[in-house]
């Protein structure tokens, strides 16, 4: 491990309050403010520190980071716009990492928030890509609900699960979220309700379904030598693309990337406390945990197993379908979490022992599933 | 309304490939050929009952059809035909459409 003054960590987070329905005056940039006010509080370091920026946003449109910058006032040498959805999180800390240890910014802050009306949300799911507006939007297929709904058919023709599995797994997460005062849903939920719940897109119900809310999340990114409490980037290893949308969906990047994110980090799936998954859907949960090998002969039902008996802490926040998916903060959100969990500031909902975590980040769809995939192994420095 | 639903092939490894690309994935080329599949074997199927954003006028039914020459393509599905089974495709202002049974 690198253990020079230079190593790039993460020394502290920042996380608005995620609404349901923010009022009118809420816009993008005031909640990345104040996502940015309280990661730079977090980790102690001053605005004028600040020389570096990464920002992700579906409604920052028509500005982009140096609008955003000028917005924020501060002067940067490294400036990035990130359009990666779900993986932009670890995108921006993958490019953000690199830019600290080789000198050309010494304190990066990285940003993503989205506010999304309706109808600002409609626009964006017909418009996504190019290949979703010719192909997808005309039928209409109303977002990506439906498009997961069919995933989720074709991975319990594979797996055999039922709905009631993928309940257990929602059930669990929304237990965790009962101990976050952030999160949007905090009532606990039995897997009857679950059951009983009005359908979305057949088998997927309300509950398979992230809350849309408004909201901010922010990191920042320094030198060991900066920061208090550092958090320590041990691997970061991503593949786009993988498929070309050849394949059915239900294996991600992450199932090539995962042995060299292992070996670069010295450590196995056995050796984590805590995960941080990208819950667009439950049905993704499995695929990326089996994907990293968190259960090495892809046995779901006993994954399921761990998770509901927290042999496996995952998705501590109550993650995005009980916490809320704040558009292109769903990925920061889940970064944010786990650098809380290690640094010990995860009230309520800590992991004893919390020394090491993973994240991952999934999205994009391309056309009919994600096309980005990403994950990092975190450390807690003493 | 056209008959089928038009794929790509590659003219230089033989490809086949929807929606279209720029460059073939296998082996680079630019070279494509436009087919049009007329029937498709339905994979799997569900009904979308709500959309953040739209009024839907009542339930949706979508499904993912598999072309004879390989590529998956989402479907609306406007009779009730059954996943395994063979349906025809159409094409409907951009969308494709498997109508019925074949």
């Amino acid at each position: 491990m690198d253990s020079s003054p230079n190593e790039a960590v993460i020394a502290g987070t920042g996380e608005t309050r995620y609404v349901r329905r923010p009022g009118p005056r809420t816009t993008t940039v005031s909640l990345l403010a104040r996502a940015a006010r309280e990661a730079l509080r977090n980790a102690g370091v001053r605005h004028s520190d600040v020389d570096g920026l990464a920002v992700a946003s579906f409604s920052l449109a028509p500005d982009h980071a140096i609008d955003l910058a000028w917005k924020l006032g501060v002067r940067v040498s490294w400036l990035m716009d990130d359009a990666s959805g779900g993986a932009s999180a670890l995108n921006m800390l993958q490019h953000a990492r690199r830019a600290v240890e080789a000198g050309d910014a010494s304190t990066v802050l990285i940003l993503a928030g989205d506010v999304l009306e309706p109808s600002a949300f409609r626009r964006l799911v017909d418009e996504y890509n190019s290949a979703t507006r010719d192909h997808l939007a005309p039928l209409p297929h109303g977002g990506p609900n439906s498009l997961f709904a069919l995933l989720t058919m074709r991975q319990m023709a594979e797996s055999g699960l039922k709905r009631s599995d993928y309940g257990r797994l929602v059930v669990a997460q929304r237990t965790w979220a009962a101990r976050n005062p952030g999160a949007v849903y905090r009532d606990l939920l039995t897997v009857e309700e679950y059951l009983a719940a009005d359908l979305v897109a057949d088998p997927l119900c309300i509950y398979d379904c992230v809350p849309v809310v408004a909201g901010a999340d922010a990191v920042v990114v320094t030198r060991r030598s900066r920061a208090r409490r550092p958090v320590r980037i041990r691997s970061l290893g991503a593949l786009h693309n993988a498929d070309d949308q050849q394949g059915n969906g239900l294996r991600t990047g992450l199932k090539e990337a995962a042995p060299a994110l292992w070996e670069h980090a010295g450590l196995g799936p056995d050796d984590v406390d805590v995960v941080s998954v990208y819950d667009d859907y439950p049905a993704m949960v499995l695929a990326q945990l089996v994907d990293l090998g968190f259960t090495p002969d892809g046995d779901f039902h006993r994954l399921i197993g761990a998770i509901t008996d927290n042999a496996l802490s995952v998705n501590t926040s109550g993650g995005q379908l009980s916490a809320g998916q704040a558009g292109a903060a769903g990925g920061l959100h889940g970064l944010v979490e786990m650098t809380r969990q290690l640094r010990g500031e995860a009230r309520g909902r800590q992991v004893e022992p919390a020394h090491i975590a993973a994240v991952t980040g999934y999205g994009m769809i391309l056309y009919r599933f994600g096309g980005c995939a990403n994950a990092a192994i975190l450390e807690r420095i003493r | 309304m056209s008959a089928g639903v038009a794929y790509y092939v590659c003219r230089s490894c033989g490809l086949a490939v929807f929606p279209s690309r720029a460059l073939c994935p296998r082996c680079g080329s630019a070279s494509w050929l436009r087919r049009v599949a007329t029937s498709a074997i339905l994979e799997d199927a569900t009904t979308l009952r709500r959309a953040r954003g739209r009024q839907l006028d009542g339930p949706i039914r979508l499904g993912t059809a598999r072309l004879d020459a390989g590529p998956a393509v989402v479907v609306r599905l406007n009779a009730e035909v059954t996943p395994g089974t063979r349906v025809a495709l159409n094409t409907i202002g951009g969308a494709p459409q498997a109508l019925e049974a074949r």
